[in-house]
């Protein structure tokens, strides 16, 4: 068997040297969740198409996901079709480095090594709960979290336990959908930056949750930028997220938390109640957009804030996933696909946010003051106020013009950039979009709904509700 | 304007085109239309281009949005999903619409009423600005809105629709008048409007929904055809174009007992009903109405019971019954739905080679696993194997039951070989998992968990695992059973000495079961004193909102620990709003009603034993009427439409359905009130569509302080009937009662009926009316013979909000709410006299801090925010924990459960008033925690509330064990 933890390394030792910034392993690889630790769903691997199947990996019973769907409509708000906010494994996701391709599973509470090339089973590592989302490789090893409520770093090559972690101590357990898994289950997956393992343990609001950074390599807690700290109010699930400064823990129905990354301190929540959903993406420009939560009066939407003073700045509303790069953003909205100028569109969003904030202040100014007096200071109110209506009349015209495609795309469940090639996950099958023009570029079956895309090594993985993991690679490499 | 046939409007383009005779002989060559209409749109594949449905008439085709379902079948359909998808007709003006003769007609089958309903309209009503014509429906009839000399004028009919089926609906204006017609007859008219109609600038001629610059509200049902005319049809024409159309829509099929479907595998269910009349059983399914699939059964009979195979995981089909009889046209049903991800059956293990050798001991561990399931019936569940070695016993016993296997063993290696050979077979994780535990006085499981304990080393080695002391705590205590061995004993008197020693000061009942490999040890655990019960919707017959829980002396949700979490979740409701019936608890089983399902599941670990999907169950508004269900240890008993249905706990199976007590009822009423104490089951008689069952929108939240939501369900009679042979026992008749006061407590009947004349000849059960507080009397009925053993005249404060009546063995209080205050009077239960009256303010009159149940709690009756002694009406306290949300409150026998503070569920010791709550996690808008088999199990009944953080998932509390200690 090859060793993909040699190349991982290697290119790990490079990309370090330029930047301190946690990045793909390789352009190639695919190491954690949507690629990188900020969730981008990006990479430069180009895949050549078409595609044609390499091999499906299947199993006799789908994804036993943490929660059931939402409920199917807020039916005192008038509205349907809400949104799931608890998701975050509704597929057998992948992550690949090298020959290998691993993913975790809800069904038989394992961590599964696949070879890439064929989709036979290299080893199996057997947790005492599920495994909800995909490990994270780093220097020839694989990381994840359990149900069972421990942190596990396994030998990459070998599938050998190299050490793991339980916060919460021995406990009673409980019984949960078919299984008995901890009170303080890892459902946040285990991130690694700086060599340093990053996981929370957590579920019931009302007891402590524990957000942890240890030593990669032997899972030591005691040392400098390590803690083990425990908070209140919290429930940690969904892949977290992390910057050179931050950690990002999306929680299910409650909104996102942020975090230092230095001391694990927490610095507040990303907007108000209802707000959650586990989809998170930490952009290279300093945004976090986080949903899909909702809330009366809301359908489901991603919403924008700065990502490091939370400030809110825009909402995408239905949108399903956002991809962003340098230049350009891409939207998943219903049945929509569409590419916009990302830092134009973001400017023009955070001022017109500046722009409705400062409207709301005069208006609240005005209504305070008393109906007889109002008088000049009234009038020198509404004069101020002209401006800004102005302006603010003028934005969604400049806001639209930053759309440079718009295409019809029934692909709600995934949204990845491969090279300048958009793949979208749909219901039996993933379609291909040019990313500079939007224009569809062919399609490949699947079996069920594809909610987990991975681009890797010259390679397209779906995972599917299904339980399926399909490999797709070049037509004219098989 | 004269009448003229051939008017067709201001349209230009048809104007000229159809004032001939000629054209009309054409027309009604082409299309049976007596004239060529001005829209014209039939969804059929004929006419449905992609997202285009051609207008037969012209060129005003329609634009589908959202999604493109065509039903199929003799009356094709466009399917409106209530959500996404309605028919735009662009660029229509109000001068391509009738200036004055209008006439409009559609084939519609709607699912849902609606507030505000279209079928098709061009028009614009916001506040005062009302114009344009609209044919539409509001939550039980059908209507038409058109405004010339005024607002527009909501004409509505007089048949209410039934869910499901086909009408033929047709409006005109004349100028003059304005006529209703449906299904070709006329239901209304009204000549408030007259001259042209007054159109709006601009409005939107949409067709499936109602749809204005400020509404969007899309219709859920099917849409066969609409037909838009410039002139007036006669009344003989849209009689005819009804009657020649008719004759294509199925006949709707007439249930004895409507379809009731019980999930049997992942991918199957089975679908039962009954007929008057027998037929065959044809069932037609699959996904998006496509009727592609059919189950039959050619053998003509009353009792249908078909399974439908094949169903895809998570996705929604519809099914639809057929039935065929000698003679007859075919007869067919509305349309069902049936959502596989609510199936909660296990997994199988599929059909692989065992992994396992066929030796000596494999032999033996398969019949062993045959054995213990004979010995102990038990097949679902989870089932603890203990010493699971290889994971053999776990194996062969999940090939045979629908059990959930956890294993244990202090062998890590073996641990790890039993996983690779259960991986093998496809089993581990789907139904069997496995752990380690150094040592037996170190499992790591909760007590009570295990609906069966085996050992898997006792096969071979004849011996009893660890000690009763580690092993009967992790039993079930309500019909968990351990069973052990096969024991090596030289005689009845060793075993007995051996399992005596074994179980030490353990308390269970055992029994020795002897088989071909050897004798078995049966134990069960008992229940603790101090469990109680949560049989009807407050807690037991007499209304108590007490299910005489002790929690183990538990007051605190500190002291109560997370026992099982999971399914049902927020897609298994309703939605939180409407005030539903509280879930039921006893014997060990956890029952919860959601939308039109019911689930079973074990109360100590949240496996779901069984589901039903009942598309005719559904009541809601709790406040205004009693429970639609109750339960005894065996039984429950659920009302549905006309019937109260015995459904046996333990199986699922209908085991009866009961008629209404008076045949006389049979045809014009429903069950109402529902109610098992003794050896009695009491119903009563409501008239149709008396029980509240609407949950959309902020109305049916039932939060008002009087008008519409807050009208009492009340019955016409109450009888009882035996145990669940269903023998008439008593009827009784007088008043109407109302369905909230009556309780059954103490050998009494007991319940508050209105004698007003006016009311007793009302049309409704549904009952607003001032008279109903007027002549009203507290009576009590000997509870076996139903001989009234005294009645009081009663003149309480107006229950317009909620009127209450809980019943204890001597005392009887009724709580009546109204302008701003409670009242609670007490009665005594001997002979209807008062004891005390007293009143305090509500502590909010909204989120249902002017409806709570009172609750009784040993001698004191409870509602917030006091407490008062119950014999004297003494006031005990204020200090009840404050409700911070619409839900009700529950008790313990020593504590208040609630929606308290930041919406979350609370508890309030009664004795020290001190409040816990558990942070994020909420009830439902009335009663969904309740205290009962020693937990605190809250089903889901939040779901649907995008308001918060809320953990929405159903979760069973139980004392945690160092409980006691603190």
């Amino acid at each position: 068997m090859n060793d993909p933890s040699r190349t991982v390394f290697t290119l790990l030792a490079l990309i370090a040297a330029v930047s301190a910034a946690a990045e793909p392993a390789s352009s190639a690889d695919w190491p954690t969740y949507r690629a990188d630790n900020r969730r981008s769903g990006v990479t430069p691997e180009p895949l050549r198409l078409p595609l044609a199947p390499a091999w499906t990996y299947t199993t006799p019973t789908p994804p036993q996901m943490a929660w059931t769907g939402p409920a199917k409509w807020d039916s005192y708000a008038n509205l349907r079709r809400l949104e799931s906010m608890r998701n975050f494994d509704a597929a057998f996701f992948v992550t690949t480095v090298g020959d290998s391709v691993c993913f975790g599973s809800s069904v038989d509470d394992a961590v599964h090594c696949l070879d890439v090339e064929t989709g036979a089973e290299k080893w199996v590592f057997p947790a005492g709960g599920p495994v909800r989302l995909p490990p994270s490789w780093h220097e020839g090893k694989v990381y994840f979290g359990s149900d069972d409520g421990h942190a596990y770093c396994v030998d990459a090559a070998t599938g050998s336990l190299v050490w793991k972690r339980k916060p919460s101590g021995p406990e009673t357990l409980m019984v949960s959908n078919g299984k008995l898994i901890s009170h303080w289950p890892c459902r946040t997956g285990v991130l690694i930056h700086d060599s340093l393992a990053y996981y929370g343990a957590s579920l019931l609001p009302w007891e402590k949750s524990y957000l942890c950074a240890v030593d990669a390599r032997s899972g030591d807690e005691e040392g400098s930028g390590r803690y083990c700290v425990t908070f209140e109010h919290l429930t940690m699930q969904g892949a977290m997220l992390a910057t050179e400064s931050r950690l990002y823990l999306p929680q299910g129905r409650q909104r996102p938390e942020l975090f230092d990354r230095a001391t694990g301190r927490s610095l507040g929540g990303f907007g108000g109640a209802g707000q959650g959903g586990v989809f998170a993406v930490v952009t290279r420009t300093g945004e976090f957009v986080s949903g899909r939560g909702q809330n009366h009066g809301s359908g489901g939407e991603l919403r924008g804030f700065d990502a490091n003073s939370r400030d809110y700045f825009v909402t995408f509303p239905k949108a399903r996933h956002v991809l962003v790069t340098d230049e350009v953003a891409y939207l998943s909205v219903g049945t929509e696909l569409a590419g916009f100028a990302w830092a134009r569109y973001i400017e023009l969003a955070k001022r017109q946010t500046q722009l409705q904030s400062r409207r709301k202040a005069i208006q609240e100014q005005l209504a305070k003051l008393p109906e007889p007096s109002r008088g000049t200071a009234g009038e020198n109110l509404k004069e101020e106020l002209k401006p800004i209506e102005s302006e603010l009349a003028a934005m969604p015209p400049k806001m639209t013009a930053c759309y440079t495609w718009r295409t019809t795309a029934d692909c709600p469940h995934d949204l990845i950039l491969a090279g300048n090639t958009l793949f979208a996950g749909g219901d039996d099958r993933v379609v291909a979009f040019n990313a500079a023009s939007g224009k569809e570029l062919g399609s490949v079956p699947v079996t069920g709904r594809a909610h987990g895309l991975v681009a890797a090594n010259g390679r397209l993985f779906a995972s599917t509700d299904r339980g399926t993991i399909h490999c797709f690679k070049a037509a004219a490499d098989q | 304007m004269p009448r003229t046939v051939l008017n067709l409007g201001r349209s230009p383009r048809l104007g000229g085109l159809c004032l001939t005779g000629v054209c009309l002989v054409l027309l009604l060559a082409a299309g049976g239309h007596a004239a060529q209409p001005l829209g014209w749109w039939t969804f059929d594949a004929n006419q449905v281009k992609g997202a285009t449905v051609v207008d037969r008439a012209g060129k005003h085709d329609g634009s589908i949005q959202g999604e493109i379902r065509l039903t199929q079948g003799p009356f094709a359909a466009l399917a409106l999903d209530g959500e996404a998808n309605s028919v735009d007709v662009p660029n229509v003006q109000a001068a391509n619409l009738p200036a004055r003769e209008l006439s409009i007609e559609a084939w519609v089958s709607l699912d849902a009423g609606l507030v505000w309903g279209g079928i098709a309209g061009y028009f614009q009503d916001n506040g005062s600005f009302e114009k344009g014509w609209l044919l539409g429906y509001d939550e039980t009839h059908f209507s038409l809105a058109v405004s010339a000399s005024g607002r527009l004028t909501y004409l509505k009919g007089v048949t209410p629709f039934q869910k499901g089926q086909w009408y033929h609906v047709a409006g005109t204006y004349d100028g003059q008048a304005m006529k209703l017609y449906v299904n070709g007859k006329l239901e209304a008219t009204a000549t408030d409007q007259h001259g042209d109609i007054d159109y709006p600038p601009a409005a939107f001629l949409t067709i499936g929904a109602y749809r204005d610059d400020n509404e969007f509200y899309r219709a859920q049902g099917r849409i066969h055809e609409v037909v838009l005319h410039g002139r007036v049809l006669e009344p003989a024409e849209i009689e005819s174009r009804f009657a020649a159309t008719e004759t294509q829509i199925p006949r709707p099929l007439a249930f004895r007992v409507p379809p009731c479907a019980r999930f049997i595998a992942p991918d199957a269910v089975v679908v039962a009903w009954e007929t008057d009349e027998p037929c065959e059983s044809i069932v037609e399914y699959g996904l998006e109405e496509k009727w592609d699939r059919q189950a039959r059964d050619a053998a003509l009979k009353t009792s249908h019971r078909i399974t439908l195979a094949g169903l895809e995981p998570k996705a929604r089909c519809q099914y639809r019954i057929r039935a065929n009889q000698p003679g007859q046209p075919a007869s067919i049903s509305e349309v069902f739905e049936l959502d596989n991800a609510l199936n909660y059956t296990v997994a199988r293990v599929p059909d692989l080679p065992s992994p396992y050798a066929s030796d000596e001991r494999g032999q033996r561990c398969r019949q062993a696993a045959q054995e213990i399931l004979s010995a102990t019936r038990i097949t679902r569940g989870y089932c603890l194997v203990l010493g699971c070695h290889d994971g053999q016993l776990a194996y062969e016993l999940v090939r045979r039951s629908d059990l959930i296997v956890v294993g244990v063993d202090n062998d890590c290696n073996r641990i790890e070989r039993a996983r690779a050979a259960l991986g093998k077979a496809a089993a581990y994780g789907s139904r069997i998992t496995l752990h380690h535990a150094a040592a037996a006085d170190r499992l790591p499981f909760p007590q009570s968990f295990a609906n069966l304990i085996v050992a898997e080393d006792g096969i071979v080695s004849g011996e009893l695992p660890a000690t009763a002391s580690q092993v009967i705590p992790l039993l079930q205590p309500a019909g968990g059973v351990a069973c052990l061995g096969p024991l090596r004993a030289a005689s009845s008197a060793d075993v007995k000495g051996r399992v005596e020693d074994w179980l030490g000061k353990t308390k269970a009942h055992w029994d020795f079961v002897e088989t071909s490999l050897g004798g078995w040890v049966v134990a069960r655990r008992e229940l603790p004193p101090g469990t109680g019960a949560w049989t009807h919707q407050y807690g037991d017959a007499g209304n108590s909102a007490n299910g005489q829980e002790d929690l183990q002396g538990v007051t605190s949700t500190d002291w109560l620990e997370v026992q099982w979490l999971g399914r049902p979740g927020g897609d298994f409701g309703l939605d939180r709003n409407p005030r539903m019936p509280a879930p039921l608890a006893i014997n060990g089983r956890l029952f919860h009603q959601g939308m039109n399902r019911i689930a079973a599941l074990d109360s100590y670990n949240g496996a779901v034993l069984w589901s039903l999907e009942i598309p005719a169950l559904r009541r809601v508004n709790m406040p205004r009427d009693a429970g639609n269900w109750c339960a005894d240890p065996h039984h429950l008993y659920v009302a549905i439409k006309d019937r109260c249905w015995v459904i046996a706990a333990h199986t699922s199976e209908v085991i009866r359905t009961l008629s209404l007590a008076d045949a006389g009822l049979r045809a014009t009423h429903e069950w109402g009130y529902v109610a098992q104490a003794g050896k009695f089951l009491y119903g009563s008689s409501v008239r149709k569509g008396a029980p509240y069952t609407d949950f959309w929108g902020g109305k049916s939240w039932y939060d008002a302080t009087s008008g519409a939501g807050t009208e009492k369900v009340c019955s016409d009679d109450l009888f009882a009937l035996a145990g669940t042979s269903g023998e008439l026992k008593w009827r009784y008749r007088g008043g109407e009662i109302l369905n909230t006061t009556i309780a059954v407590a103490g050998g009494k009947v007991l319940f508050v009926e209105c004698r007003h004349p006016e009311v007793k000849t009302l049309a409704t059960s549904r009952i607003g009316s001032p008279q109903l507080w007027e002549d009203q009397f507290l009576v009590a009925l000997d509870a076996a013979t139903g001989r009234k053993l005294w009645e009081q005249p009663l003149d309480t404060v107006d229950g317009i909000v909620v009127f209450y009546l809980l019943a204890a063995a001597d005392k009887v209080f009724i709580a009546s709410s109204d302008a701003g205050q409670y009242h609670l009077y007490a009665f005594s239960a001997a002979d209807g006299s008062s004891l005390w009256h007293t009143a305090h303010d509500w502590t909010r009159n909204n989120h249902g801090g002017h409806m709570q149940h009172p609750v009784l709690v040993g001698n004191a009756v409870y509602l917030e925010p006091c407490g008062y002694d119950a014999p004297t009406g003494k006031l005990l306290t204020k200090n009840v924990g404050r409700h911070g949300g619409c839900a009700t409150y529950a008790a313990t026998t020593g504590a208040l459960i609630y929606r308290g503070e930041a919406g979350r569920i609370s508890m309030w010791d009664v004795a020290s008033e001190k409040v816990t709550g558990w942070y994020n996690l909420r009830p439902s808008c009335w009663l969904s925690t309740v205290p009962a088999n020693g937990m605190v199990l809250s089903p889901e009944g939040g779901g649907g509330c995008s308001c918060g953080n809320w953990l929405e998932t159903s979760i069973g509390f139980a004392p945690a064990p160092s409980s006691a200690a603190k």
